[in-house]
């Protein structure tokens, strides 16, 4: 062998043991990196289940030092800088890249699935019973939605990754035809913001490495939110701009841990969009604003200057915390980006049962401490599967209903209350349907309802009811357990209007 | 854990390599052996007690075949000592696929109490593995090996273990029995466990997703155009994952101080089917001849017991890629062509001879093949054959059901069929693995090497898990 193939020999046997020891010694040498890419690092494997040889517990282990490498985060930073800078295409497990250089958050596509009609009529008419049960509490709520990017700016997406979002535009048509439908007091900010991008020589509206609106693109939604708390602040000017030009890292490049993260925007005058916005605090009556979110209006929480007090909270916060503002607030914002809705509505943040849910029914109850002369329904309820059994009402099957007509309300009567006296002796959900807002012989609908959560034991509960079902016909469903759910009485009182005011 | 993961190549290879190299000489097998185990027990937990079941099996049946002198009793043991090791193959690969036909045609409900019967990793490759030891010893053609631990570091050497090549006893005996690790061994093992991990990660896998997506779509959405594309990059893709695996094995081994032989001789360079079974799975081709088509006679016995034999050993080989009518119409499928031509010849004087009519006759058969090879019925591989029959039909030329097709996987087959499917002159894969090769080569296939391995660093490091095809088998 000859001395050239010798030192290659060496310099290929040196190579392939610096490639394969190089992650374990970058670790050894450098130690453990910071968590990356937003997400936790896989935890060591207890000793035991090394041991022990418990499944799964070697890859755990190989793959929690390897991810606290130095070299792996430098390997992943390098390959995702090379797909989109050099390929232009880029496909991991959260983001696609678009075209241009765009880049979109893969969760706004539900992973190319068309959403079911079903779903998202039923997470909608939840919001909207949530809005109501927050009026009738005395609350003066609102939910809002951050159009998803994807939404804004369809053009930039990558005709490579359709199988993606095929069903976007689908998904988008039919939560806003629902919300038209169903609970039109939902403020969709993507109305102002197409507006807004119809300037071409306007600022950038979404950050186009991030997944969220630019301070430009959220000062326009927040004016919107602000143009229906306060009708007298339409017409105010733009939004203003410094005429400078910021860099700012952008999430999904950070998450991608792409070399040179960082995109020019212009730079908003956040000190003279405050002053312009403060004109509007003389007409803000509420004593107290809460502002649950996410991270879309994260950019909006430096504005909130025409509030006499208001306090924010991101909708994963404490749960103690939550319930002790909202159960204190006048007005509640609650804000969420589009392709979460659905699902914060069905088993999220926006479900009864949540924190939210929990603490609107509280609100409700406490109000209804002001209900007084509750007497009988006008009339004997209409029921399903229920029988009248020892001065009460009894389940005789699944899915028990009561439909029960709500007194017509006199003059300066403000609100119709129900009060239920019941016994159960299993844990059971307990729903009460409201019907929809418009014609009376439209059937009620699911999700339009507001729901308890009843522990085993004798209860009596007393809820304010929205106004706008006095004189109709509300339905009773005492839950799938029904069979052990007494209903020993269901009575209809008011609640003034001068309490709802002083609220 | 697959060679191409960062588990392996980061965690247990650099923890395997320093416990071999750093160990005592008279160490060194007892250290390979517990390291395989440990290889097999990661990947496959508590089925390591099948593997070494059959290790065992094979260990046992072989000192008493060669114990024993008399004919019957030596036939008696060989049939015993075989069939343990096939029953265990039957139940956990087959017995579930004759209990859902059983079912499909009683009704029986047979298969549900199979449905729970998982398969070990690789359990085809080491049963194989036994078989050829234990008849190779009843054929008195090598002798029983006495010392439990080479043997054990032979049968269950994690660079052949679960994914082959089927290595025989007698080939590497004496690379056991002696290793000699020599620094151009490693490296030599290095390069070409590096060409094969490129061939994985980058080639194989950048083309996966074009037939992932056409298969994937509705029967009725794919053209012509489709359908060709899938069958074409499907078999592209299956020969670089394999192949790449294989070369990773073989790379391994020999800086092991073992030498595998060749699994894969440019199959795609192949002008009848019969020859590309020379060329494809050489290791699984050669197995099959020797202790299958030759015991059934071979070609020994005239004309129609020749086709007889081949058919049958294609039926098999078939079925032990997966037990499925599709792969048992896969093996058919060669089978069949492979009896075609054995009647052409003669008949049909030199005209396989001609490099270029590979193009117009054998690509084209063997791509028909893989659609049975990839679909997951034989309802979606004749669907599939249908599209490719009709050229004139509406939309034929439509590329819909795989388009468009990422920037990467465009990237990935150029280079594979530049690289890799170009005549053998001109193949960098063929040129690594020529030990005379002069200097300057040498030096651009270091480079090479060394450009590859931090490619695939990178890759590996920061992709997720892919499984090699094979894996299944």
């Amino acid at each position: 062998m000859t001395t050239a193939k010798k030192i290659c020999d060496a310099i290929v046997t040196a190579a392939f043991l610096a490639v394969v020891t190089s992650p374990l010694l970058a670790l050894a040498v450098r130690g453990a990196v910071e968590p990356y890419g937003q997400r936790e690092f896989t935890p060591f494997p207890p000793m035991d289940a090394l041991s022990t040889g418990s499944n799964g517990a070697y890859d755990q282990m190989a793959s929690a030092s390897l991810e606290r490498s130095w070299l792996k985060r430098s390997a992943i930073s390098i390959r995702n800088t090379v797909l989109l800078r050099i390929v232009h295409q880029y496909d991991r497990d959260y983001i696609a890249s678009g075209k241009d250089g765009w880049l979109y958050w893969k969760g706004d596509w539900f992973e190319g699935q068309c959403q079911k009609k079903y779903d998202v009529e039923m997470a909608v008419s939840r919001m909207g019973a949530m809005l109501d049960v927050a009026g009738a509490a005395g609350i003066d709520m609102y939910f809002t939605i951050a159009p998803d990017k994807s939404t804004l700016f369809p053009e930039f997406l990558d005709p490579h990754f359709r199988k993606f979002w095929a069903c976007k535009q689908q998904n988008a048509d039919l939560l806003r035809s629902t919300l038209r439908a169903r609970a039109p007091a939902v403020i969709d900010h993507l109305a102002p913001l197409q507006d807004a991008k119809r300037n071409p020589t306007g600022p950038i509206l979404y950050g186009k490495a991030d997944t969220h609106w630019t301070y430009f693109g959220a000062a326009i939604a927040f004016r919107q939110l602000l143009a229906t708390i306060f009708p007298t602040a339409n017409g105010i000017q733009p939004p203003p701009l410094t005429g400078k030009m910021t860099l700012r890292p952008a999430d999904l490049e950070t998450i991608m841990l792409l070399v040179g993260n960082g995109h020019l925007e212009s730079e908003m005058d956040i000190p003279a969009e405050t002053m312009a916005l403060s004109s509007i605090k003389q007409f803000d009556q509420a004593g107290s604003t809460v502002i649950l979110h996410d991270s879309f209006y994260n950019k909006v929480i430096g504005l909130t200057e025409p509030f006499r007090h208001a306090v924010q909270y991101g909708l994963g916060a404490d749960q103690q915390v939550i319930m002790k503002e909202v159960l204190a607030s006048n007005r509640l914002i609650v804000s969420r980006v589009e392709r979460a809705v659905v699902d914060s509505a069905l088993t999220g943040p926006f479900a009864w049962h949540s924190t939210l849910g929990l603490a609107l029914v509280a609100r409700d109850k406490l109000a209804a401490r002001e209900c007084k002369d509750f007497g009988p329904a006008p009339s004997e309820p209409k029921l399903r599967t229920m029988v009248v059994n020892g001065g009460g009402y009894l389940a005789t099957a699944p899915d028990p209903q009561m439909a029960t007509n709500v007194p017509v309300l006199g003059s300066g009567q403000g609100a119709p209350c129900v009060r239920l006296k019941l016994t159960l002796t299993n844990p059971d959900v307990f729903e009460i349907y409201f019907p929809p807002h418009g014609n009376e012989d439209e059937p009620f609908v699911a999700g339009r309802s507001v729901q308890l959560y009843l522990q085993p034991g004798d209860h009596e509960i007393a809820l304010v009811l929205p106004r706008y079902v006095a004189g109709r016909t509300i339905r009773i469903d005492p839950g799938d357990s029904g069979q052990q759910t007494k209903v020993r009485d269901v009575q209809f009182g008011w609640r003034s209007a001068a309490g709802e005011a002083a609220r | 854990m697959v060679f191409s993961a960062g588990n392996f190549l980061f965690f247990f290879l650099p923890v395997a390599l320093s416990i071999a190299f750093f160990a005592r000489p008279s160490a060194f097998r007892p250290s390979l052996l517990v390291l395989s185990l440990l290889f097999y027990y990661w990947s496959s937990g508590s089925y390591v007690i099948i593997l070494i079941a059959d290790l065992m099996i094979a260990y046992v049946g072989a000192l008493a075949l060669d114990f024993c002198k008399g004919a019957r009793s030596r036939a008696a043991i060989a049939a015993v000592a075989i069939a343990l090791p096939v029953a265990l193959l039957v139940f956990f690969k087959y017995l579930g696929f004759v209990a859902v036909n059983v079912d499909s045609v009683a009704g029986s409900g047979l298969a549900m109490k199979f449905a729970g019967v998982v398969l070990p990793i690789g359990i085809s490759f080491f049963t194989f593995q036994a078989l050829s030891y234990l008849i190779d010893v009843y054929r008195r053609a090598i002798p029983a090996e006495r010392d439990v631990v080479l043997f054990g570091t032979y049968f269950t050497f994690f660079p052949h273990l679960i994914a082959g090549p089927i290595v025989r006893y007698r080939d590497v005996v004496e690379d056991f029995r002696a290793p000699k690790i020599s620094f151009s061994d490693f490296s030599a093992g290095a390069t070409r466990f590096a060409h094969g991990l490129m061939k994985k990660v980058i080639i194989a896998d950048g083309i996966a997703p074009i037939p992932d997506a056409i298969f994937a779509a509705p029967h009725d959405t794919i053209s012509f155009a489709t359908a060709w594309l899938a069958a074409g990059t499907y078999g592209i893709q299956l020969y670089f994952d394999f192949s790449g695996y294989s070369d990773m094995a073989i790379g391994l081994a020999r800086m092991f101080g073992i030498r595998f032989a060749e699994n894969f001789e440019r199959p795609y360079a192949s002008r009848s089917i019969t020859e590309f079974w020379r060329r494809w799975h050489i290791s699984l081709s050669s197995w099959f001849r020797d202790y299958l088509y030759i015991p059934l006679g071979g070609s020994r016995n005239g004309r129609i017991a020749t086709y007889r034999n081949l058919l049958i050993v294609f039926a098999v080989t078939g079925l032990w890629h997966g037990a499925s009518w599709t792969f048992f119409c896969w093996g058919m499928f060669h089978g069949v062509f492979i009896l075609a031509e054995r009647i052409a010849t003669g008949t049909w004087p030199n005209v396989l001879e001609k490099g270029w009519l590979r193009y117009a006759y054998f690509l084209p058969v063997v791509t028909l093949s893989w659609p049975l090879f990839r679909s997951t019925s034989l309802e979606q591989a004749i669907s599939l054959w249908k599209a490719m029959a009709l050229p004139a039909a509406a939309d034929a030329f439509s590329l819909d059901a795989a388009a468009p097709i990422a920037t990467t996987s465009v990237i990935a087959l150029v280079a594979g069929a530049a690289i890799y499917v170009l005549p053998g002159r001109l193949s960098f894969g063929q040129l690594l693995t020529r030990e005379t090769i002069g200097d300057r080569l040498y030096v651009a296939g270091a480079c090479y090497t060394i450009v590859a391995l931090m490619v695939c660093q990178v890759l590996a490091l920061s992709g997720g898990y892919t499984p090699f095809l094979y894996f299944q088998f």
